[in-house]
C-alpha cells in the first residue's frame, strides 16, 4: 500500500528518493554501483558490503569490492556483483 | 588531473584503520566534514587518504570508535622535500640538472639548414656564421628575423628567401631558392663553336664566324671548329680581324665506348637476425662515442644510423645516436654471360649518356667480352653517333682586342 509521501510523489512528479528519504541506486552492467542518499556504512570487506539506507541494509555482495568515492550522501563501488539485496 | 596535483601539493596521509568500528570510524569522519578517499579493504581493517589538515581531527574519532590509526604513507611536497632533505648529491644533482637546461636552452647548439639544393652551402653557412646563428650563439643576441632574411638573401643570390626558426636548442634555417631565368646569349660578345669531344667532321652550317675545319676533318675535343676571330682585310694591306660571337652547326661522327669488369653471379644480402648497436651521445653538437671502438666480427652486414633527438619545448642540444650492425649471409646466384652483358649494356648505355650532346643520333653499338676468369667478364662496348659536337668557347683573345676591334663588318 501507497504512503502519503509515495503518493505526493508520483501526483507531483518528483523523484522519490528526494521526499522519501529512500536511496537511490544507479547501476552500471555488474561493474559499478552509484548510490545516492545513504545513511553510512556497516561493514566493508572485498566480498561485501553493508550499506545503511532509509529503507534498511542494501547488501552488495562480489568480488574486488572497492570504494571508488566516498561522500556524505553518496558513494561509488565498483567490482563485479553478484548479487545486491535489502536486508529489511 | 589538477585535482591530483593540488591533492599532491596539499598533502595527504594514507592510514590504516583497524578494531571493533571501522565502518563507523569512516561514517563518522563523513559526518564531521573529514574529507577521505580511496577506502580500500585490508587484512586487518581499511586503508583510507586523509588529508593532512584533517588528520588532527581523526583522533577524537578513533577514540569515540575503538579504532587504532597506523600511518602507513605521508604523500605530498613538503614531505618529499622532507625525504631527501639529507640527499645532498641527489639534490645537488637536482639542482645542477636545472640549471644545466635552464642555461643550455638560452644557447643554439644545432644549426639545421632545409631547401638548399643548389645553393653554396659553404657560403650560406658562413653567411648564417657572419650573423650569429652558428652553434654556441645566445639566442637572445640574434639580430630581429627580418634583418637575418635579408643579410641571407644578400649574401647568397640563389636565395630568394629565408627564415630562422628557434626550436630550442634548434635553429633551423629554411631556404627558398630563386628560379634562375636562363642564361640570355650575348651575340656581340666574342667566342668560337670548339668540338666538345673528338669525331670526324660530317656537315657545318657556319651562321656567324670563320669555318676552322672542313667536312670529313679528323678534330679532337677543344679544337675550335668555327672560329669567331674573322680577318677584314686584303692583301698587301697590315692584318685586321673583327671577333664576333661565332654561331653555326657542327655535325660529326663520333665514338664512345666503356670498359667494365662485371661478375657472372647476382648477390642478394639476407639478414640472419643477429646484429649489435652502437650508441654516442651527442651533446650541443660534440659527439663522444660510448664505445671504444665500433669493431663487429661478422664478416658482412648492413650498417643503419638512426638519431633520437631530446626534444623539451624544442630540441635541447642532447642527442642520442645509434649505428645499427645486422648480419647478413650474401647469397651468390650464378647468372648466364648473356644477362651479365644485359646488365653491363644497361650500365655503360646510361654512363655514355651522360657525356652525349642533346638530340644526338645512333647509328650503331658493339658489345665484346673477354673471360678474365671462371666469375669475371671485362665487358667493352662501343657506340657511334652523329652528334652536334659544336659548343660556345670563350676564346682569351677575345678580352684583350675588344679595344682594337671596332669595325662592324659582316661576317664571311
Amino acid at each position: 500500500m501507497k504512503g502519503i509521501y509515495e503518493i505526493i510523489a508520483d501526483k507531483w512528479g518528483v523523484g522519490k528518493e528526494i521526499i522519501m528519504d529512500i536511496p537511490k541506486l544507479t547501476i552500471a552492467g555488474n561493474r559499478e554501483i552509484y548510490i545516492e542518499n545513504y545513511k553510512g556504512i556497516l561493514r566493508y570487506e572485498p566480498e561485501e558490503v553493508w550499506i545503511s539506507s532509509a529503507m534498511g541494509t542494501l547488501i552488495i555482495k562480489g568480488a574486488e569490492l572497492k570504494i571508488k568515492y566516498i561522500g556524505l550522501e553518496s558513494l561509488l563501488i565498483s567490482g563485479v556483483f553478484s548479487e545486491i539485496k535489502y536486508n529489511i | 588531473m589538477f585535482n591530483k596535483i593540488f591533492k599532491f601539493l596539499k598533502g595527504y596521509v594514507i592510514i590504516e584503520i583497524y578494531g571493533l568500528e571501522t565502518a563507523r570510524f569512516v561514517n563518522i569522519c563523513l559526518r564531521r566534514g573529514i574529507d577521505i578517499g580511496n577506502v580500500l579493504p585490508t587484512e586487518k581493517g581499511m586503508s583510507l587518504c586523509v588529508r593532512k589538515s584533517d588528520f588532527g581531527k581523526i583522533r577524537s574519532v578513533a577514540r569515540k570508535t575503538r579504532t587504532r590509526v597506523k600511518i602507513l604513507q605521508k604523500v605530498g611536497l613538503y614531505d618529499l622535500f622532507a625525504r631527501y632533505r639529507k640527499r645532498y648529491f641527489f639534490v645537488i644533482g637536482l639542482v645542477m640538472t636545472a640549471a644545466f637546461f635552464a642555461v643550455s636552452s638560452r644557447y643554439i647548439w644545432v644549426v639545421e639548414i632545409n631547401g638548399a639544393e643548389t645553393v653554396d652551402m659553404d657560403k650560406l653557412a658562413a653567411s648564417l656564421d657572419s650573423i650569429g646563428v652558428k652553434s654556441g650563439a645566445l639566442k637572445k643576441n640574434l639580430p630581429p628575423g627580418t634583418e637575418i632574411k635579408r643579410r641571407i638573401t644578400d649574401a647568397n643570390e640563389g636565395v630568394a628567401w629565408a627564415w630562422v626558426y628557434i626550436e630550442g636548442a634548434k635553429a633551423r634555417v629554411e631556404i627558398s631558392e630563386k628560379i634562375l631565368k636562363p642564361d640570355v646569349i650575348d651575340r656581340d660578345a666574342y667566342c668560337d663553336i670548339a668540338a666538345a669531344c673528338g669525331g670526324v667532321v660530317k656537315s657545318m652550317v657556319v651562321k656567324n664566324g670563320a669555318e676552322a675545319v672542313k667536312e670529313g676533318a679528323v678534330v679532337g675535343a677543344g679544337d675550335v671548329l668555327i672560329s669567331g676571330k674573322v680577318p677584314v682585310y686584303k692583301e698587301g694591306q697590315p692584318e685586321k680581324y673583327m671577333y664576333v660571337h661565332a654561331l653555326g652547326e657542327v655535325e660529326a661522327y663520333t665514338s664512345h665506348s666503356r670498359t667494365g669488369d662485371y661478375k657472372l653471379y647476382y648477390e642478394s644480402r639476407n639478414v640472419t637476425g643477429r646484429g649489435k648497436t652502437f650508441y654516442s651521445l651527442e651533446l650541443f653538437g660534440k659527439r663522444f662515442d660510448l664505445f671504444r671502438s665500433m669493431n663487429v666480427d661478422y664478416d658482412d652486414y648492413n650498417k643503419t644510423d638512426k638519431r633520437n633527438e631530446l626534444n623539451i619545448n624544442g630540441y635541447s642540444g642532447i642527442c642520442l645516436n645509434s649505428t645499427r650492425f645486422d648480419e647478413v649471409i650474401v647469397n651468390r646466384e650464378p647468372i648466364t654471360v648473356d644477362t651479365a652483358l644485359e646488365i653491363a649494356r644497361n650500365k655503360m648505355e646510361a654512363e655514355i649518356a651522360k657525356e652525349l650532346q642533346p638530340k644526338s643520333q645512333l647509328l650503331g653499338s658493339d658489345i665484346s667480352y673477354e673471360q678474365l676468369d671462371d666469375e669475371t667478364i671485362r665487358v667493352t662496348l662501343n657506340m657511334s653517333f652523329i652528334e652536334k659536337i659544336g659548343i660556345e668557347s670563350t676564346g682569351t683573345e677575345g678580352t684583350e682586342t675588344q679595344s682594337i676591334e671596332t669595325e662592324n663588318t659582316p661576317a664571311q
